[in-house]
């Protein structure tokens, strides 16, 4: 280096003399700003599937008294979209997966006179994508029949929260979403109301799925999953 | 962040290297801004191609030309509510007298990823490993630059391949 250059000034030399030294100081905080990065895991959330919605994954789970065997099955087709049938032992649910977020099928129907009727038939948004620490969602089906001169309402709304929680198992330790997911559905019928209200919360680990989930009084936790 | 963060930074007195180094390339040799395109290229698979903005400060050490560089790079994300950005700085180095250079780098990136007015944020180490192609117009150098540049948190990697176009100003 020329000091030839910097001895016309102090200053300069000074500076010049401290930015060397700045050098090696800067490598530990890299270093440092790597261990802080250790803590706070934004890439690997930024970056994971929370939901590896592929043919033949399957997970297992378990719970105080019950045992649970998830599987999606080979694609199918409603409503001309391309969805996964999910089994849950054996009770089917259709699942599509896009940039915006996780839809599921639903299908209400109202029995009246013999006859099968459908009041709504679509998806609805169940999680927002991606999933973020604090980002809340809702989503609502609503459509009505008239049967017989009088109106046949049904609705169906999604509401809900994300947040960051904590999840340590055999299987995974580490960062995990928790998606609370409040459901209501509602059938307004000649002459009765029916409001059935659906509380679930999920825990999603990345590139796993959902690790623990509570239903109702159950709490089910995964035990064993494959994926392709 | 926890005590280790705090117990880090108060330790090595990351802001005052940062102003020192500051300093030191305030006599720099060279100046100048990149911009460009840079791509998803390794999992990111919610992200679109996002642009990137540079300016950074050079000096020659022997057979290298130093760059110290603030970069922020803007994402959105395939869903329209969603952004994820980067700022942070960087030291890259390369050879300003060879027509077609190596670069190699590293940083640190605060990292921010939104959706719905909902935040999300954190640290992460960045290196980059590429190619650029240089042009001189007096004291004026041109340069595209290729690189592939990766993002880690200990956890996880991803990656981004950049193709950006820089002015260099020789003081």
């Amino acid at each position: 280096m020329n000091f030839n250059y910097v001895s016309h000034s102090n200053i300069i030399y000074y500076t010049f003399y401290q930015g060397k030294r700045a050098y090696s100081v800067m490598c530990f905080a890299l270093i440092a700003l790597l261990l802080l990065s250790c803590e706070n895991h934004i890439i690997q959330r930024a970056s994971s599937d929370y939901f590896p919605l592929d043919e033949g994954n399957w997970w297992r789970y378990t719970s105080a008294n019950d045992t649970l065997f998830i599987e999606v099955e080979p694609l199918d087709t409603i409503l001309n979209v391309e969805c996964f049938p999910i089994s849950a032992d054996g009770y089917v649910t259709y699942r599509t997966k896009d940039d915006n977020g996780i839809s599921d099928y639903i299908n209400i129907v109202y029995n009246f006179s013999g006859e099968t009727y459908t009041i709504i038939e679509d998806f609805i948004m169940r999680i927002e994508l991606p999933l973020l620490d604090g980002n809340t969602f809702n989503d609502s089906l609503v459509d009505s029949l008239e049967l017989s001169g009088e109106w046949v309402k049904a609705a169906y709304h999604v509401s809900g929260v994300v947040s960051v929680d904590e999840y340590s198992s055999g299987l995974y330790d580490g960062d995990v979403y928790r998606v609370e997911i409040s459901v209501r559905e509602t059938l307004m019928a000649i002459d009765t109301t029916i409001i059935n209200d659906t509380y679930v919360e999920e825990l999603y680990a990345p590139d796993i799925g959902v690790v623990q989930f509570l239903a109702g009084n159950s709490e089910y936790h995964l035990i064993a999953y494959h994926l392709n | 962040m926890g005590i280790t963060s705090l117990f880090i930074l108060l330790t090595f007195d990351f802001f005052q290297v940062l102003l020192t180094m500051f300093l030191f390339y305030l006599t720099a040799l060279s100046v100048g801004i990149e911009g460009g395109y840079s791509q998803p290229a390794v999992r990111f698979n919610n992200l679109n191609a996002g642009t990137a903005f540079v300016l950074f400060a050079g000096r020659d050490f022997k057979i290298i030309n130093s760059t110290l560089a603030f970069e922020t790079r803007f994402y959105r994300g395939e869903n329209a509510g969603y952004s994820f950005t980067t700022t942070g700085i960087r030291f890259e180095m390369s050879q300003r007298n060879w027509r077609f250079s190596p670069v190699i780098g590293c940083g640190a990136d605060y990292v921010t990823r939104s959706i719905n007015k909902n935040r999300e944020s954190g640290f992460a180490f960045n290196y980059r490993i590429g190619l650029l192609i240089n042009f001189f117009i007096n004291r004026l150098r041109i340069y595209p630059k290729f690189c592939y540049e990766g993002i880690t948190d200990s956890q996880e990697q991803a990656g981004f391949f950049n193709i950006k176009l820089g002015l260099d100003y020789e003081l």
